[in-house]
């Protein structure tokens, strides 16, 4: 009998001599040959084929009969949470994103209270959505970040995933917001305008396919975030936000974890991460202006004051 | 006796194992192989009758080896 067992952990001449070893000494094997991705054998009924499989994993192995490029989700998380030189620049990103989130909402929350000295009622109306906006920034720079931490060449499909998911998310968020804060028209133009620069500009990495899809995510993203928001104003927007909010953001996290495995995973990738004072400095710069426009552009019906 | 070696060339921890099994397929005992990944080096210490053959073992697998 004939069977091949794929295991994408066997990564180098080590790995192979380990597994050589250990199949030579089994029974039942009457040939095998392993490469790099898989293990093809030739076996007899002596050979327990799921025993064997068992003790590969317990080499440290994984091991399947199908093919299995990349570790599941909870297997990446697992090693994530485990092995943080490997992740370095993703548990760089997040110390990053958890102290600048908290600089800039008490930033925020200073702003609003100042504010409220100025325009009674400023902190009740404005409080809930520069939060948001607060988050979205955060979010959004930690993703471009971590983007262009990694100096590589990528697909174009690869391209333009990221142009399109940070061209979307950004005017899905800042249209969303700037929507319920300052009307449709004002809305759609921030969001459409924002998520389409940062959208091309991260799709440029794939050349004019990746600047198109950014473009064009930007300007759906935008007008969508702001039609939504504007649409749904009377009806139950504060318990609709925090969960469109959540959503969206779930997406770059999602976009980071893609990042990872179609750059990085695998392959020896140029890192150059841009520093703290810079990632905190282009932060709070893009929450200021988003801010700026917040409070000073027309503003909307619904917030009243 | 225990013995300790030094082996450069080991860079992962499939190193660590191969060196591991090959030591005990030779009958040595009390084998304890710690591994220093930046820096490719392996320390090895074991029990055995005949500690140049466990180095002319450990060099056959392409492992630099100082005691």
């Amino acid at each position: 009998m004939k069977t091949r067992l794929y295991s994408p952990d066997i990564e180098c001449d080590s790995c192979v001599k380990v597994l050589n070893r250990m199949l030579k000494k089994e029974r039942g094997i009457t040939d095998f040959k392993i490469t790099t991705e898989y293990i093809d054998l030739s076996y007899d009924k002596k050979l327990k084929l799921k025993l064997l499989m068992k003790r590969i994993k317990e080499k440290g192995y994984r091991v399947s009969s199908r093919p299995m490029d990349r570790p599941q989700i909870r297997e990446r998380i697992g090693e994530f949470l485990t092995d943080r030189k490997k992740y370095m620049i993703e548990w760089r990103m997040l110390k990053y994103m958890t102290v600048t989130l908290i600089f800039a909402l008490v930033l925020q929350g200073a702003f609003a209270y100042m504010m409220d000295g100025l325009r009674p009622g400023f902190m009740a109306a404005y409080w809930p959505w520069l939060t948001y906006l607060t988050f979205s920034t955060v979010f959004i720079s930690a993703a471009v970040w971590h983007f262009l931490a990694y100096r590589t060449t990528v697909t174009c499909m690869t391209g333009m995933m990221i142009g399109m998911t940070i061209g979307m998310q950004t005017g899905m968020l800042v249209g969303a917001v700037l929507g319920v804060t300052n009307g449709f028209f004002w809305g759609a133009m921030v969001g459409m305008l924002s998520g389409s620069i940062i959208g091309a500009w991260t799709g440029n990495c794939c050349g004019i396919m990746g600047i198109m899809e950014g473009l064009m995510s930007g300007i759906m993203g935008g007008t969508m975030g702001a039609m939504i928001t504007v649409m749904m104003v009377f009806d139950h927007i504060h318990w609709f936000m925090p969960v469109y909010v959540f959503l969206n953001l779930l997406i770059l996290v999602g976009f980071s974890y893609m990042l990872f495995e179609e750059l990085v995973e695998g392959k020896d990738v140029a890192v150059k991460p841009a520093s703290f004072p810079a990632f905190l400095a282009a932060c709070l710069g893009a929450l200021a202006l988003l801010t700026a426009l917040v409070v000073f552009l027309p503003k909307s019906t619904f917030l009243g004051v | 006796m225990s013995h300790s070696l030094t082996v450069k060339g080991m860079h992962c921890k499939s190193c660590k194992m191969l060196v591991e099994d090959e030591l005990e397929d030779m009958g040595a005992t009390d084998v304890n192989v710690s591994l220093d990944e930046p820096t490719q080096t392996g320390t090895v210490i074991f029990n055995h009758s005949n500690p140049e053959q466990v180095i002319t073992a450990i060099e056959d697998m392409n492992y630099e080896v100082s005691r």
